[in-house]
C-alpha cells in the first residue's frame, strides 16, 4: 500500500486546513492573531518576490555553514583517529563549544566579526551548532573498523594512509551520512536563531522578514515565512536521504 | 620431514595483560606442503597460536621462526570471511596486492586467477552482501591466494556453514591444496573436519594452552565420500575424541 503512505498524511493536511479554514471564519479571530490558510497563502503570492529573495539568502547562508560543517567535522575526526593525543586535547573544547548556547555566543561574535559583516557571524553561528553532530558521529565510524579486517591491512603491510583511505572512511561513510541529515537541519537552526540575534537590515534572510513581519503584525506574512523555511528543511532533508539510499542501497543495512 | 620448516615454534609462552595465560610451551613445525589440522576446545589459544604465526602479535616468551619473510608470502582466512561490505568481490579480492603496492596490471591478472580457482566466475562485481555465507568464505580465500603464498593459516573457516557447504569446501580445499602445493594450518572445532582433510592433526588442552598429542592420518590423497565412511576414519575420530575427552579433565595435582 504504497499510496496510502502518500494519501494517509495528504488527506489529513486538507482536512486540517479546511478545519482551520473554517474555524478563522466562523469565530472571527482578528488576522494577527490566526490568520486564514487562504490569508496566508494571498500574503505569501503578495510578497513572493520579498520572501524568495530571503529563502535564496537564508538557504546560501545554510548551505555554506552545511558544508563547512561537514568539511570541519570530517577533518577533525581524522585527526582525533591518527592521534590519541590531538583527541585529548580537543575534544573536551569541542564539547564545550557544543554546550554553549548559540544564542549567547552571538553577541560576541558579531563584535568580533563586525555588525557590518552580520552574514559572516551568521555562517559562524550555525557553523558552531552543525558540526558537532559530523565530529562525533565521524569519530564514531572511522573507529568502527572491523578488527579482522585490520589485522588484514596489518598483515599486507598497509601503511595508515591505506588504512585510512581504503578501510576508515569507506566504513565510515553510513556514520557521515546520518550525520549529514542532522547537520544539515542544525545549519538551517543555527542560521535562523543567528540571524534573530545578529541580523539586521543587512542581513534580509527569512528569519529577519520574519520578525520584521512580526513587528509590523502582519502576521500572514510570518507564516508564509516559515513555510518558506519548513520548506527549505525539508529539501535538504529529501536530498540528503536520497544521496544516502544512493550510496549504500546495495551494501548497508540501513538503506535496504 | 627433514627439510626446513616452513614455520615453526619453539617453547613459546603467551599471556595477555591480566595474567591470562593463552599458550605454555608450545613446540611445533610446519614442513612444506603439510596440511597440518589444530583441534581443541574453546579457550585452549587457538586464536592467540594462528596470531602469533602469523606475526600479528609477538610472543612473550621462545621464538617464532619463519621462512616467510615478505607480507604476501603468507595468506590467513579468518572465522568471517571479513570483507570490506561496499567493495566488489574483486576488489575485495585485489585488497593484498594493493596493499602491497603491486601494478595494476598484475593485479588484474592475479585476481583473474584467484576468481577462478575458488570458482567465483561470473561475480567479480558482485558485493559480499549479495552472495551465500559458503560464496563469501570462496572470496575470503580467493583474498588469501592471490598473492600465491607459500602457507595458508585457516582459523575455523567453514564453522559457520551449513554441512552440506562444508563438506563441498573442504573437497575443494584439498583440490587447491594438492594444486598449489602451499602449506596449510588449518583450526578447528570439528574432529570431522580436521580427519578428513589433514596429513597431521594436533590436539590442544586449555589453560594453560598446549599441544597435548599429535596424530599422523596416514590416508592418502585425493580424499572424497570414500575416505568419510572408511573404517579408519572413524577409528582417528574416537581417538581424537578421546584424547580430548582426556583434555578437558582437570590436570592432576
Amino acid at each position: 500500500m504504497t499510496w496510502l503512505r502518500w494519501l494517509a498524511p495528504l488527506g489529513l493536511g486538507v482536512l486540517v486546513l479546511l478545519a482551520w479554514e473554517v474555524a478563522v471564519r466562523l469565530t472571527g479571530i482578528p488576522v494577527f492573531v490566526l490568520p486564514a490558510p487562504s490569508r496566508i497563502l494571498m500574503a505569501g503570492l503578495e510578497s513572493a518576490p520579498l520572501l524568495l529573495s530571503s529563502a535564496g539568502y537564508t538557504l546560501r547562508l545554510t548551505l555554506t555553514a552545511f558544508l563547512a560543517a561537514v568539511a570541519g567535522g570530517v577533518l577533525i575526526a581524522v585527526l582525533f583517529t591518527g592521534s590519541r593525543l590531538i583527541e585529548a586535547a580537543l575534544y573536551p573544547y569541542a564539547v564545550v563549544l557544543q554546550v554553549t548556547p548559540v544564542v549567547a555566543i552571538a553577541p560576541l561574535v558579531l563584535i568580533w566579526v563586525g555588525v557590518d559583516n552580520a552574514s559572516t557571524a551568521v555562517v559562524l553561528l550555525a557553523w558552531i551548532v552543525a558540526f558537532f553532530p559530523v565530529l562525533s558521529n565521524m569519530t564514531l565510524g572511522l573507529r568502527a573498523v572491523d578488527p579482522g579486517l585490520r589485522a588484514l591491512f596489518r598483515l599486507y603491510g598497509g601503511s595508515r594512509w591505506q588504512e585510512l583511505w581504503r578501510l576508515r572512511l569507506p566504513a565510515a561513510l553510513p556514520y557521515l551520512l546520518s550525520a549529514m541529515k542532522v547537520s544539515a537541519g542544525l545549519s538551517l537552526v543555527g542560521v535562523v536563531v543567528a540571524e534573530f540575534v545578529a541580523g539586521s537590515g543587512t542581513s534580509p534572510g527569512l528569519a529577519w522578514r520574519i520578525i520584521e513581519a512580526g513587528n509590523r503584525l502582519q502576521t500572514p506574512r510570518m507564516f508564509a515565512a516559515l513555510l518558506l523555511l519548513a520548506a527549505i528543511g525539508i529539501g535538504l532533508f529529501a536530498v540528503l536521504a536520497w544521496l544516502e539510499r544512493r550510496l549504500l542501497a546495495r551494501w548497508h543495512d540501513s538503506a535496504r | 620431514m627433514t627439510a626446513t620448516p616452513v614455520l615453526a615454534l619453539h617453547e613459546v609462552s603467551h599471556h595477555y595483560p591480566g595474567g591470562v595465560v593463552a599458550l605454555e610451551q608450545v613446540s611445533l613445525a610446519l614442513h612444506p606442503g603439510e596440511f597440518v589440522a589444530v583441534v581443541g576446545p574453546s579457550g585452549c589459544g587457538k586464536s592467540t597460536l594462528l596470531s602469533l604465526l602469523a606475526g600479528l602479535t609477538a610472543p612473550v616468551a621462545g621464538r617464532v621462526s619463519s621462512v616467510v619473510r615478505s607480507p604476501g608470502e603468507l595468506g590467513m582466512v579468518f572465522q568471517d570471511p571479513t570483507l570490506m561490505p561496499w567493495a566488489s568481490v574483486a576488489e575485495n579480492i585485489a585488497l593484498p596486492l594493493r596493499l602491497m603496492r603491486r601494478p595494476a596490471g598484475e593485479v588484474t591478472a592475479r585476481v583473474v586467477e584467484a576468481v577462478r580457482q575458488v570458482g567465483l566466475a561470473g561475480f567479480e562485481a558482485s558485493l559480499p552482501a549479495e552472495l551465500s555465507g559458503g560464496m563469501r568464505m570462496r572470496v575470503a580465500i580467493a583474498r588469501a591466494l592471490v598473492t600465491r603464498p607459500r602457507l595458508l593459516l585457516m582459523d575455523e573457516p567453514f564453522a559457520a556453514l551449513d554441512e552440506l557447504t562444508r563438506e563441498r569446501m573442504n573437497e575443494q580445499l584439498l583440490a587447491l591444496w594438492r594444486e598449489l602445493g602451499i602449506t596449510c594450518l588449518f583450526v578447528t572445532h570439528s574432529l570431522y573436519e580436521a580427519v578428513f582433510l589433514a596429513t597431521r592433526v594436533l590436539v590442544m588442552a586449555p589453560r594453560p594452552g598446549r599441544v597435548i598429542a599429535e596424530v599422523a592420518v596416514p590416508a592418502g590423497y585425493p580424499r572424497g565420500d570414500a575416505w568419510r565412511s572408511d573404517a579408519a576414519f572413524a577409528a582417528l575420530r574416537g581417538e581424537l575424541a578421546a584424547q580430548l575427552r582426556h583434555s578437558a579433565e582437570p590436570a592432576s595435582p
